[in-house]
């Protein structure tokens, strides 16, 4: 418990109370994209929590001793998380015929990259990168959506716009070191190491939004 | 190799804090354009309000002008029309049979009545006349005219120093109590009618009450729509107008109670009694 007590894992926090406070989504009966986003949040954590305990207990199952590379974990998680986030968005944004076609092709692809391209233990795979270059532009197209939307509706005040920027900032500001990461690893290990600072502070600001979102309620367009 | 490595670490560093900028200048300029369709909105609500508003205050005059010509026409035409009806009923009164004198004076009668009647209902609905008397001796006269039909006892109080407020805003306010006073005769089946008045320099406040069969106020107000009845809309209207308050309550078989506030009035004169 007190290995927990290190800068590293901060984003833990508003992590926690945001999932603590994404019930109130199903409490208060949210429209179904709400829903959906309050079940990534606990999912990320619950997939935090089962990450970290891998890798300092549970990969001594019994008398077997695993690898304690916990990546297997985050690429399941990525997956579900994908298909989560394009249900959300499919639900949010009005002009969506493709969204379902691409999200299939993702979801299949990297279901092939994680069996037999890169393996689930490798952190930095082709499907890592299709998937956050999909996100942002989803992220784009409902930030678009919200400029052509006819209605105004209070963006500080909507979960889902949180949820947008949260994920905009960490996929946008990540991915260009994630498409380096081998480069990276080639030339100096040191220079790879350096993501994960930058990765433990976007984690925060991502974890900061969750919680944001969490404070406020789903917003109808008023017309103008 | 070292400086390299470096010189590395600070260009990730440094374009992944640009990527970060240029995400943070993304959302703030979303930002900005809500805010400045948010404002738009605003803008357009007020333009609307502002719109409605000049276009009732226009109704408003359109309907005082029509009932100015109306009250003209009643004073000039319709009695002048009634007198010489009178006048050819006392020419041919000497000439008449004398089984017929009683149907003639009775009928002269009936033009008299009809000649003060159309006196009075000219008065009332003459602007210029209205803002001559005050909206207080305009009010008394249109209660003394329920008092007069024996169908209704009125009761007519004043408290605190009597004054007059602006001439537009006692036209508004009399159509407000002629309005009040035709719904009380028309629905209520009352027996009294009264009228409370206090002056005083924070509020002016009228209540008007009758002790008729009531109505549900929230009803009436639903269904105005249905029944295009739109009388207690245009009282609230007309209220809003002159920024006063109007409360109306009532209950079936209770009776109604009309509550007419205008807060800090514009009062033109005090009048010395």
């Amino acid at each position: 418990m007190y290995r927990l007590l290190n800068h590293r894992f901060l984003y833990l926090i508003p992590l926690l109370l945001s999932a603590i406070f994404s019930l109130k989504a199903f409490r208060l009966k949210w429209p179904k994209p709400y829903r959906l986003y309050a079940c990534m949040v606990i999912l990320s954590l619950l997939t935090e929590i089962l990450a970290l305990a891998w890798k300092w207990e549970l990969y001594k199952w019994g008398s077997y001793h695993f690898s304690q590379n916990n990546f297997w974990i985050y690429n399941c998680f990525l997956i579900i998380r994908f298909g989560l986030l394009s249900a959300i968005f499919n639900l949010t944004l009005y002009r969506n015929k493709l969204l379902p076609l691409i999200t299939g092709i993702i979801f299949l692809f990297g279901i092939l990259d994680y069996a037999f391209i890169h393996g689930p233990l490798q952190f930095n795979t082709y499907s890592m990168i299709l998937t956050h270059i999909c996100i942002i532009t989803l992220c784009l197209l409902y930030f678009r959506q919200l400029l052509q939307e006819p209605g105004v509706i209070s963006i500080q005040k909507e979960p889902l716009f949180w949820m947008a920027i949260s994920i905009f900032f960490y996929h946008a500001v990540s991915l260009p070191f994630l498409i380096m990461l081998g480069f990276f690893n080639i030339q100096d290990y040191r220079l790879t190491v350096l993501f994960f600072p930058i990765n433990e502070a976007l984690n925060f600001l991502l974890c900061s939004c969750y919680l944001i979102s969490f404070l406020w309620k789903p917003q109808y367009s008023q017309p103008l | 190799m070292e400086t390299s490595i470096f010189a590395t670490s600070l260009t990730i560093i440094i374009s992944t804090l640009l990527v970060l900028g240029l995400c943070t200048a993304v959302v703030y300029f979303l930002f900005l354009y809500q805010k400045k369709k948010f404002r738009h909105q605003q803008e357009l609500i007020e333009m609307r309000e502002q719109f409605n508003h000049v276009l009732l205050q226009s109704r408003l005059a359109i309907q005082e002008q029509t009932l100015d010509h109306i009250s003209k026409e009643l004073h000039a035409n319709f009695s002048h029309l009634v007198s010489l009806i009178n006048i050819n009923l006392q020419e041919i009164l000497p000439q008449a049979p004398a089984n017929q004198r009683e149907n003639i004076l009775e009928t002269k009668s009936l033009a008299k009545q009809l000649m003060s009647e159309l006196k009075a209902l000219s008065a009332n609905l003459n602007t210029d006349h209205i803002i001559h008397i005050g909206f207080i001796k305009a009010l008394e006269n249109e209660l003394n005219r329920l008092a007069k039909t024996k169908k209704y006892e009125v009761v007519i109080t004043k408290a605190g120093e009597e004054y007059r407020i602006l001439p537009e805003h006692e036209i508004i306010l009399f159509r407000l109590c002629q309005e009040v006073l035709n719904n009380t005769v028309k629905y209520a089946k009352a027996s009294e009618v009264t009228a409370s008045i206090n002056f005083s320099k924070e509020q002016f406040v009228l209540v008007i009450t009758d002790n008729g069969t009531g109505f549900n106020v929230q009803d009436a107000l639903e269904n105005s729509g249905d029944k295009q009845s739109t009388g207690l809309l245009n009282m609230h209207k007309r209220a809003s107008l002159i920024n006063a308050e109007l409360i109306i309550t009532s209950r079936n078989g209770g009776g109604t109670v009309v509550l007419i506030t205008i807060p800090q009035p514009q009062i033109l004169k005090s009048i010395q009694e």
